[in-house]
């Protein structure tokens, strides 16, 4: 398996800080919705602050192997690390990021959709996990899937906004569309031109910050 | 179908009713909150063990209001619920 970075040559190393930011967002997301878990016991609770955990997690994974894949494009080894165990273990958290991507977006979807059923979501989540891992691109159908993913969830957020007219869902609904735009500037990529990569790390963290900002204001002003 | 409250709900419920009228006796704590006289009295002793309410006694009724705690406490669930909330979950 053959897992290669679009980042361009300058943009190596800034994408990993840019993930590490996105991670410590995204953790905090997903702790204050654990704080709400344990306070009421609604299980809604307790999926979107796993969703947000995984989403951290996943893109810890992938700062990870970023800083590896900036490694490995210096010909440096760490700590008696050899670069081809630098190349496998930068292509697990890459494998990761992916797989705990799209376990988040699908219990998002469960949530969206009401999907009570564990079975049904396991079932979502190998159907996703296998159309990506199945095909011939891993990086082209993760992004795909993702894609199709965050359009189930998307509506949902513009359906709740309009039946409540709520600012703050209405920011939950524009930080998605940004986190599903950068998706698909990630399927750009395959035009060739590598700063699709860069248009699309900037569009998810500042999809991430706007659901900060949304947590922030709502711990001000209620 | 009426939605079963958990203990924390409805410990807020009565946070809340605090917050709004200041200082309630018993009885319309118990009114407010739709609780058994006994529940009421063990969630009474929990939140004033807690330092979440304080009692006052005038004669032979007691009254019951909000600490500084209590209302950090409920301002700090009300706003992060909020922001949970506003996922539309």
């Amino acid at each position: 398996m053959s897992i290669v970075s679009f980042s361009p040559d300058w943009f190596l190393g800034f994408d990993s800080l840019l993930e590490f930011l996105t991670t410590i967002i995204v953790l905090s997301i997903g702790y204050y919705a654990l704080k709400v878990f344990r306070l009421s016991k609604a299980s809604k609770y307790f999926y979107l602050s796993f969703s947000f955990f995984a989403i951290g997690i996943a893109y810890l994974a992938k700062a990870l192997s970023n800083i590896l894949i900036f490694l490995e494009a210096s010909r440096t080894e760490v700590l008696f690390i050899k670069l081809q165990n630098i190349v496998l273990l930068r292509n697990a958290g890459l494998i990761a990021y992916m797989a705990l991507i799209l376990i988040s977006y699908v219990t998002l979807v469960a949530l969206s959709l009401k999907i009570k059923d564990k079975k049904v979501l396991s079932l979502l989540v190998v159907l996703a996990i296998l159309a990506t891992i199945l095909g011939g691109s891993y990086f082209l159908l993760f992004h795909v899937v993702s894609i199709v993913l965050l359009l189930y969830i998307m509506p949902y957020f513009f359906k709740r906004y309009q039946e409540s007219k709520n600012n703050y869902t209405l920011g939950i609904f524009i930080s998605f569309m940004l986190i599903t735009l950068s998706h698909v500037f990630n399927v750009l990529l395959l035009t060739g031109n590598l700063e699709w990569y860069v248009i699309a790390e900037v569009a998810q963290l500042v999809g991430y910050v706007g659901l900060l900002m949304n947590l922030v204001w709502c711990l001000r002003n209620g | 179908m009426v939605e079963r409250r958990n203990k924390v709900e409805t410990v807020i419920d009565i946070l809340e009713v605090l917050q709004q009228r200041g200082k309630l006796k018993t009885t319309h704590i118990l009114y407010k909150s739709n609780l058994s006289h006994t529940k009421l009295k063990v969630l009474l002793e929990e939140l004033l063990e807690k330092k979440l309410i304080v009692e006052e006694v005038d004669g032979k009724t007691r009254f019951y209001h909000l600490t500084d705690t209590g209302g950090k406490f409920l301002q700090q669930y009300v706003h992060m619920k909020k922001f949970t909330d506003s996922f539309g979950f």
